[in-house]
């Protein structure tokens, strides 16, 4: 009560006002990438902010571009060339890296499920899937286009990394970097993963 | 006064409220990061390749000299689905997943270890159905393949038929005897069951389906 009188009515209706507005906007910001909380530049005499609100980052980190050196990332376009072309005439593959569960609700026509988890190098199992992704074969390894659900979901880049650091030739993997969420973005059909 | 109070602790409470149960935060990482309990996959696996795993580890496998001794004591696995030594389990997996639904909690009792191959697996039969990649049962790339050889490390880490190779037949024929399977003929007359694949492809035009298997055929047999 003592502090009360001493501080004033304004003081704390100014407090809680402030404890009221700025508490929420602080809980939801999250980070751009792991290195970064925001970005604040200096354009000629002013000062530009990005910062970003969403699922917290690790692990739902805004991907760059490029995945890898030497790997090249795709369009819609591109990819429906791609499925058009090497999938149909089975020199490639349109590979989605989300878990079985969530690929059975809804991915992209003609998709293929490798999880990334069975690509990692924790995997004992996984030079089999290379030999059947035809690494050290005779016809050469499958062009193999990687997607997960979008920008922020790392599953896709964790699966390029994988696969060339199993030896995967580079020029044979693309990543289709705006994943489902993209694609559904842009109003083009999805199926159910098979 | 008090009220001023009042009003700021509630929007602290709101706050922290909202915070906590905010969509974005303890769900979508689990479904991000690393797998949880991955089920076993509910959609009937179809198509020619499945039809010849079914027919070659059948139960005559079962019986045959492939389960060559106890599973080592250190894959202490649950013995419920995913004891892998013999082929009979491996049938078991195989039709496991040919079966319409698994209930969940039966996958919360498969090890990591577990879990991975069977997914590997799951992934790997897909691979080969989208791929038209039906390699003959047996001969290297196909499932079976990878099957036998899994199996085979788990029981025998040091394998003794090394030593006692089966000696290659006379002729290049042979009678198939009732109880017969082709994996337990690749076996008994090459003592390699990695066979079976070169035994079913010369053999096209007496198996046009892997099970078509009967007492009384002759079977062309491939050099070694």
């Amino acid at each position: 009560m003592i502090v009360q009188q001493a501080l004033g009515t304004r003081f704390w209706t100014a407090l809680a006002l402030i404890i009221g507005l700025v508490g929420p906007v602080q809980a939801q910001q999250t980070r751009i990438d792991p290195g970064r909380d925001s970005v604040s530049v200096i354009l000629q005499d002013a000062t530009v902010t990005i910062s970003r609100d969403g699922p917290p980052c690790p692990p739902a980190c805004i991907q760059p571009m490029q995945s890898a050196p030497g790997v090249t990332t795709w369009g819609e376009i591109e990819l429906i060339d791609f499925l058009a072309g090497p999938v149909a005439s089975g020199t490639g593959l349109l590979v989605d890296t989300r878990l079985p569960e969530v690929h059975a609700i809804r991915t992209l026509p003609g998709a293929v499920n490798v999880p990334q988890a069975t690509l990692s190098p924790d995997n004992p199992y996984r030079p089999d899937l290379l030999t059947a992704l035809g690494v050290g074969s005779a016809g050469g390894a499958f062009g193999l286009l990687l997607f997960s659900d979008g920008a922020a979901d790392p599953l896709a880049r964790m699966a390029v990394t994988s696969l060339l650091d199993a030896g995967y030739p580079a020029d044979r993997l693309y990543y289709y970097r705006a994943g489902l969420s993209g694609w559904m973005a842009l109003g083009l059909n999805t199926v159910p993963g098979g | 006064m008090i009220r001023m109070f009042l009003y700021a602790a509630g929007f602290v409470a709101v706050t922290l409220m909202l915070v906590l149960m905010q969509p974005g935060s303890a769900t979508d990482q689990a479904a991000v990061t690393q797998i949880q309990d991955v089920s076993r996959d509910a959609t009937p696996l179809t198509g020619p390749l499945n039809d010849r795993l079914d027919s070659i580890l059948s139960d005559q496998v079962q019986g045959d000299q492939i389960q060559n001794g106890p599973p080592p004591g250190s894959r202490n696995v649950a013995a419920t689905t995913d004891a892998m030594p013999a082929a009979a389990s491996s049938q078991t997996d195989l039709a496991a997943d040919t079966s319409v639904q698994r209930t969940a909690p039966q996958d919360v009792s498969l090890t990591p270890d577990a879990q991975l191959r069977n997914l590997t697996w799951t992934t790997l039969s897909r691979l080969n159905a989208a791929t038209g990649q039906d390699a003959a049962p047996g001969r290297e790339g196909s499932m079976l393949n990878m099957i036998v050889r899994r199996s085979l490390e788990v029981t025998s880490p040091a394998p003794a038929p090394q030593s006692v190779t089966a000696p290659p037949p006379q002729d290049n024929r042979y009678t198939v005897q009732p109880g017969d399977s082709l994996a337990g003929i690749a076996l008994k007359l090459y003592g390699d069951v990695n066979m079976t694949g070169p035994l079913f492809a010369l053999n096209q035009t007496e198996l046009p389906r892997a099970n078509a298997l009967r007492a009384g055929q002759v079977l062309v047999l491939p050099e070694r």
